[in-house]
């Protein structure tokens, strides 16, 4: 498969994309084929702190087909749609394919794109964690500073849903 | 568990929202409701006589002592993720300067697929809309990527991988 390899030998552009084996499940996880991934501040952070996971493959958000099921697994099935975040779970989202345990990931619902359920769950979820952090009641004020990126323009939403 | 625990499963906040942001992203924060917009290029919250509950600081190069002001008595500041520098800003000064009734805390995100689920539903019935800057193929990975880290995407920045396999097949 084709995958974004990090290199850190290399003086240039270290993220190449290389031809790799194609991954298989162990026996909890599923094997997934990627159709959407996001990038996140959480690749190049992991990055700069020299973090590089396993198998050298960044990418947290994926929405992608189930492809290979693992032997224990249970909830999911071949050909189910899913997303996950897998920055717990080794990352490995900037390839074709990524395993990762089935507690990673959820189902897509079907009426949602492949692009944007990859943009939701990092952004989406740290905005709703951080909401709840600050304890937000009805109808009380609050200041969004950075609201235009990934996790801003979920956090204003969020905020104002009923 | 002991953190997610202590929360509820709200998702349904209902606040006021004011929202900090350049010229280029106005119309998006039009878009997404916001209630109240502030332009930093030509205003800013600092002189404004407005006092919150809540700010949740993402982005953006304001003094602690900013925040603390233009809160209300009892309200919190969340740091979420930022750059390392805010971080260690907050840790080592924040202590001290919020020792009173307005208090700071530094959001670290779990990946939750309890919040991830019940976020996704919102977008099904469209109360949430992902917002989507650009899309790049995979081979395109560290050009977005840089893109990202510039600090300006508006929205999400996403890899379409069947994209790439058309586009640059072996």
């Amino acid at each position: 498969m084709k995958a974004i390899i990090y290199d850190k030998e290399s003086k240039e552009e270290k993220l190449i994309l290389q031809e790799v084996q194609k991954p298989l499940p162990s026996e909890n996880e599923i094997l997934v084929k990627v159709h959407s991934t996001a990038v996140n501040a959480a690749d190049y952070r992991s990055m700069k702190m020299g973090l590089i996971p396993k198998n050298k493959i960044f990418g947290a958000d994926v929405a992608g087909t189930v492809e290979v099921i693992g032997e224990n697994v249970k909830n999911f099935s071949v050909g189910d749609e899913v997303v996950g975040d897998l920055s717990a779970h080794g990352f490995g989202g900037f390839a074709q394919y990524v395993p990762a345990n089935e507690s990673a990931w959820v189902l897509k619902p079907q009426s949602i794109s492949f692009d944007m359920a990859a943009s939701v769950p990092m952004s989406s979820v740290t905005a709703l964690q951080a909401l709840r952090l600050g304890n937000v009641q009805p109808g009380q004020k609050v200041l969004i500073c950075g609201s235009g990126g990934g996790v801003g323009t979920f956090a204003v939403q969020l905020a104002k849903s009923l | 568990m002991s953190v997610h625990s202590q929360y509820n499963l709200q998702s349904h906040f209902n606040a006021e929202v004011t929202v900090v942001c350049g010229t280029r992203n106005v119309s998006i924060m039009q878009l997404l409701d916001a209630d109240h917009i502030i332009n930093y290029t030509s205003d800013s919250f600092v002189n404004k006589d407005e006092r919150y509950d809540l700010i949740l600081a993402i982005n953006g190069n304001y003094l602690l002592s900013d925040y603390k002001k233009a809160l209300k008595y009892q309200g919190r500041v969340v740091i979420v993720g930022g750059s390392l520098s805010q971080l260690l800003k907050s840790l080592t000064f924040g202590k001290l300067l919020f020792l009173g009734s307005k208090k700071l805390h530094t959001l670290s995100a779990k990946p939750s697929t309890a919040d991830l689920q019940m976020i996704l539903q919102l977008v099904e019935q469209k109360k949430v809309i992902p917002v989507i800057d650009r899309f790049y193929p995979l081979d395109q990975t560290a050009v977005a990527l840089n893109y990202l880290q510039q600090g300006h995407a508006q929205g999400k920045v996403i890899i379409n991988i069947d994209e790439a396999i058309s586009s640059s097949e072996y």
